[in-house]
C-alpha cells in the first residue's frame, strides 16, 4: 500500500506553526484591525489558553471599544 | 530515520481487575510480537488496554473515566484494584520498551489522589515524543462515531483522533467570544439606565432621547417661569443661551450672598473634608500637615539610627580604599597594608573576614546616606504643608468674617496661632477642636445657603442650570454608549472576519490531512467492506457568516456525483461509517506514528458481521504486518479468524479463561509455578489449592493441544455438574 508522506506539506505543521501562519495572513492584510488581532493572539489563538480566556478577551475588546468611543467624546460641562 | 520503538513487555499490578502482578510478553528475542487476546466480557481484557492508556495519560486516568471522581465520572480512583491496599500491593503499570539495541523501561504508580496525578514516566515521554496521534483505538469510540447525531459531533471526534483538540478549543473559544461580543454590542442595559435618569429629570415627561423635544420641555417648564425671553435651542454648554444661564446664576448667587457662602465652603473643604463613607480617609491641608509631621518624625528617627550605625562615617574613604586593596587577590600580604598588623592578629583574623567587615561598614554608610536624603525630603514636605495650612486657615478666617461669622472662629484662630509658633520636631498641635468648629461652620453655611435657595422657590437659575447640566450629562453618556456600541459592532464584524480566517486555516489543515490520507483510507475501506467501492470523500464545511450556530464545522461526505456534501447518516450503513472511521484512524496512525509502529485495538469488530470480521483479520495481515498490534476482543470467532490469517511467527494468541477476585484475570497458559507450591509446603502451609490449579492448568494445556474447546465450569453452583457443560469438542482440528 502506498502511503502519502510528503513532509513538506501543511499537514506536518505543528499547531503553533499553523496558528502563526493564520495570524500572519491576517497581519499582512491592511484591512485587519491589529489591536483586535493582538487581543485574539494574546488570549484565544494560542496553545493551552486559560480557562478565563474568553471573558478576559471580552473585557479587553470592551475596553478597546470604550477607548475608541472616548477618543471622540466631548468632555461633560464643568462649572461652579 | 531513527529505529522504531516497540513494546517488549508490560506488567500490571493492583491495576483495574489485575490484583497480583501479571506480565504480558511481546517479543521473541529482539523481534517484537503482536498480541491477540480473547476473553468473554468482564474478564479483564480491556484492563490490559486501560493499562497502556493509563501509562501514557497526562492526567493519569482514562478518557472514558474522566479526570476527577464525580457522579458522572469514576475518575483516577477507578484505576486501583479495590483490594490492592489491603493486600499490600503498590498499584502500578510497568512497560519495557526497545529501540534497536536500546532497552528502556519504567513503572508508573497508580494514585488514588484526584488532585495530583502520579509522575509521568520518562519512558512514556520518550515514546510520546516520537508519535503525534493516540494509538489506542477503542470500539466504543468507533460505535459512538457511527451513532453521533450531528455532523459537528463527528468533526469533533476526528479532531480528537488527529490530536487536533487544542485547535478545536481555539475554535470553540472563538465561537464563544463572537457570541459574547455580539451580546455586548446589542445590550441595552446601560442605555436603559440613562433613559431612566432622563425620565426622572424630566419628571416623567420624556422617556426617549429627542433633543428638540427636550429643549421644548426645558424652555416651557424650566426657563419660561424665570424669563420667557430665554430659550435653549440645543443641549450644549456651547449654546449662547446656556452661557446666559450661567451668568444669571452667578449674578443671582452674588445678589443673594450665595457666592460668598460658596467661597467659604470651598475654603473649608480645602482645609478638611471627611467623606460620609467610613472607608475613605479624610483629606485636606490639615491631614496633609499631620501626615507630614508623622513622616518627618519617622525619617528623623531612622536617620538617627543609621547615623549611629555609621558613627565612624569619617572613615568612609579609608574603608573604600582598603576594600580595593583587600579585593585585589593578585597581591598577597600577611600584614594589614593599612595598620601593618599581622592579619591573624586583627579583630577579624583573616583577609576574607576583613573584606566582609569592610563591605558591612560601607553598606551601613550607604543606608545612612539614604536615611539622610529621606529626612531632607520629609523636612521640605513638612515646611510646604505648614505654609499651605497657615495660608488656608488665614483664608477661612477672612472669608468667615466676610460672611458674618467672625465671632465663630475661636478654635480655628487658636489652632492658627499654635501653628505659627510650632517648631519642627515638635508634636503636631491638636486640630480636634478646630476641625469640630470647621464642621459646625460648614453645616451652618450649608443650611443658610439652602434656606436662601429655598426662598427662591423651584424656579431659580441654580435649579435651571442643574437640570440642563443633568440633561447634558445624560446626553454625553448616551453619546458615549452609542459610540461604544458602534465601536463594538465594528469590532464584532472584524472579529467575525478574523475568526473566519483562523477557522478556515484550521479546517483546511484538517481537510488537507484527510485528503492526504484518502488513498490509504480507500484501500483499507475496500479491503474491510469488500467490493470495489472507494471510501466516500470526507469534507469539512464551515456554514455561512450569518449562521446562528456561529460557524460550527460539519463533517460531510461526497456520496455520489449528484449527492455531494451530504450527511453520512442516511447514505452509508452503520458498518460503512464504522469502517470509514476505522480506516481513517489506522491510516492516520500509520502516517504520523512512524517512530512508534504500535496500534492497540480494543473490541473494534462488534459492528461487523462474520464476513467483515474476516476482512479485518485479512486487512491487518495485509497492511499492518510491520506494526506491533495489541488486539483484544470478546468475539471468539474473530479471534479464531485472526489465528487463521496472522502469522504465528509474529503473533501471540492468548485467552483469558476466568477472573479470580484474589488474583485477577487468568490466561489459558497461566502456570502456577512449582516455586509457589514449594514455598507453601516449606512454610508448613496448605498448598492444596495451588496444586489443584497446577493440575488443571496442565490438563487444559493438554486438551487445547489437541484442539479441544474447553469451557470452564461456573463456580457459583459447584455442586451441579454436567459433563457436557464442561468439555466440548466442537472445534476439533
Amino acid at each position: 500500500m502506498s502511503m502519502p508522506n510528503d513532509e513538506a506539506t501543511d499537514v506536518q505543521l505543528t499547531h503553533e506553526q499553523l496558528l502563526a501562519k493564520a495570524v500572519s495572513v491576517l497581519e499582512s492584510d491592511t484591512q485587519t484591525d491589529t489591536s483586535l488581532l493582538k487581543i485574539l493572539s494574546e488570549y484565544i489563538v494560542k496553545q493551552n489558553p486559560k480557562s478565563t480566556a474568553v471573558s478576559d478577551a471580552v473585557r479587553k475588546i470592551e475596553a478597546l471599544a470604550q477607548k475608541r468611543a472616548e477618543e471622540s467624546e466631548d468632555a461633560p460641562p464643568d462649572h461652579d | 530515520m531513527p529505529h522504531p520503538i516497540t513494546i517488549e513487555a508490560f506488567k500490571l499490578e493492583g491495576f483495574r481487575a489485575y490484583l497480583r502482578p501479571q506480565t504480558v510478553y511481546l517479543c521473541r528475542g529482539k523481534t517484537p510480537l503482536s498480541l491477540a487476546i480473547f476473553a468473554p466480557n468482564a474478564k479483564g481484557k480491556s484492563g490490559l488496554v486501560d493499562a497502556l492508556e493509563y501509562y501514557f495519560s497526562e492526567d493519569a486516568t482514562l478518557a472514558r473515566l474522566g479526570k476527577r471522581q464525580a457522579q458522572t465520572h469514576a475518575g483516577p480512583l477507578a484505576m486501583e484494584h479495590v483490594d490492592a491496599e489491603k493486600s499490600g500491593i503498590a498499584p502500578a503499570v510497568h512497560i519495557w520498551f526497545r529501540q534497536d539495541n536500546d532497552k528502556f523501561d519504567e513503572a508508573r504508580l497508580v494514585s488514588k489522589s484526584v488532585t495530583t496525578a502520579p509522575p509521568f514516566a520518562d519512558a512514556a515521554t520518550r515514546v510520546l515524543s516520537n508519535i503525534k496521534l493516540p494509538f489506542i483505538i477503542r470500539g466504543y469510540e468507533l460505535r459512538s462515531f457511527v451513532e453521533k447525531d450531528t455532523p459537528e459531533d463527528r468533526y469533533k471526534d476526528i479532531v480528537f483522533w488527529f490530536a487536533l483538540d487544542p485547535l478545536l478549543t481555539i475554535q470553540q473559544n472563538l465561537r464563544a467570544l463572537r457570541r459574547e461580543v455580539k451580546k455586548k454590542a446589542e445590550s441595552k442595559t446601560e442605555e436603559n439606565e440613562r433613559l431612566r435618569d432622563l425620565k426622572q429629570t424630566t419628571k416623567d415627561a420624556i422617556e426617549t432621547w429627542d433633543e428638540t423635544k427636550l429643549c421644548g420641555w426645558f424652555n416651557i417648564n424650566v426657563l419660561a417661569p424665570l424669563d420667557e425671553s430665554l430659550s435653549l435651542t440645543s443641549l450644549s454648554a456651547e449654546d449662547n443661551q446656556y452661557q446666559e444661564l450661567v451668568n444669571r446664576k452667578a449674578a443671582m448667587d452674588k445678589q443673594l450672598g450665595v457666592a460668598t457662602l460658596n467661597q467659604f465652603t470651598a475654603h473649608i473643604e480645602a482645609l478638611f473634608v471627611s467623606s460620609e463613607k467610613q472607608e475613605d480617609e479624610p483629606k485636606g491641608k490639615i491631614v496633609v500637615f499631620e501626615n507630614a509631621v508623622a513622616a518627618y518624625a519617622a525619617a528623623f528617627t531612622r536617620e538617627a539610627e543609621e547615623r549611629a550605625k555609621a558613627s565612624q562615617a569619617v572613615f568612609n574613604d579609608v574603608w573604600a580604599s582598603a576594600k580595593r586593596v583587600f579585593e585585589d587577590t593578585k597581591t598577597d600580604f600577611g600584614n594589614c597594608p593599612v595598620c601593618d598588623t599581622a592579619l591573624t592578629s586583627t579583630l577579624h583574623g583573616s583577609r576574607e573576614k576583613i573584606l566582609v567587615g569592610l563591605e558591612t561598614k560601607l553598606t551601613k554608610l550607604a543606608a545612612y546616606r539614604m536615611a539622610e536624603g529621606d529626612l531632607k525630603n520629609a523636612t521640605k514636605a513638612l515646611e510646604d504643608a505648614l505654609r499651605d495650612l497657615i495660608a488656608g486657615l488665614g483664608s477661612v478666617i477672612s472669608s468667615l468674617q466676610d460672611a458674618g461669622y467672625g465671632d465663630k472662629t475661636k478654635w480655628i484662630s487658636a489652632y492658627l496661632e499654635s501653628l505659627k509658633s510650632w517648631k519642627t520636631g515638635d508634636s503636631a498641635p491638636s486640630s480636634e477642636e478646630a476641625v469640630k468648629e470647621l464642621k459646625t461652620l460648614f453645616a451652618l453655611v450649608t443650611v443658610e445657603r439652602e434656606r436662601i435657595e429655598e426662598q427662591q422657590g423651584d424656579h431659580t437659575y441654580t435649579n435651571a442650570l442643574k437640570v440642563v447640566d443633568d440633561l447634558i450629562q445624560i446626553k454625553s453618556h448616551l453619546n458615549r454608549i452609542h459610540r461604544t456600541k458602534t465601536e463594538l459592532q465594528a469590532l464584532h464584524a472584524e472579529l467575525n472576519r478574523q475568526a473566519l480566517v483562523i477557522n478556515k486555516a484550521i479546517v483546511e489543515h484538517t481537510q488537507n490531512l484527510i485528503g492526504k490520507l484518502q488513498e490509504s483510507v480507500d484501500s483499507l475501506y475496500k479491503d474491510i467492506q469488500g467490493g470495489d467501492g472507494n471510501a466516500p470523500p470526507i469534507l469539512f464545511q464551515l456554514p455561512g457568516e450569518d449562521d446562528t450556530n456561529q460557524q460550527r464545522v460539519q463533517l460531510l461526505i461526497d456520496f455520489a456525483e449528484n449527492r455531494k456534501g451530504v450527511i453520512p447518516t442516511g447514505y452509508l450503513s452503520d458498518s460503512q461509517i464504522h469502517t470509514l472511521a476505522l480506516a481513517l484512524r489506522l491510516s492516520a496512525i500509520r502516517m504520523f506514528n512512524e517512530g512508534v509502529p504500535i496500534i492497540v485495538l480494543d473490541d473494534v469488530v462488534t459492528s461487523y458481521d462474520a464476513d467483515h470480521r474476516k476482512n479485518i483479520a485479512a486487512m491487518l495481515a495485509k497492511h499492518f504486518d510491520d506494526f506491533q498490534i495489541i488486539l483484544v476482543s470478546h468475539d471468539e470467532q474473530f479471534f479464531n479468524l485472526l489465528q487463521d490469517h496472522l502469522s504465528s511467527a509474529k503473533w501471540v494468541f492468548r485467552r483469558i479463561t476466568k477472573i479470580e477476585p484474589k488474583f485477577g484475570p487468568r490466561f489459558h497458559d497461566h502456570r502456577t509455578p512449582d516455586e509457589v507450591i514449594q514455598a507453601k509446603l516449606d512454610a508448613d502451609e496448605s498448598a492444596a489449592t495451588e496444586m489443584r490449579q497446577a493440575e488443571e492448568e496442565w490438563l487444559l494445556d493438554i486438551c487445547r493441544g489437541f484442539g479441544v474447546k474447553v469451557v470452564i465450569r461456573s463456580v457459583d453452583r459447584p455442586f451441579q455438574f454436567e459433563r457436557s457443560g464442561c468439555v466440548g469438542s466442537d472445534r476439533m482440528r
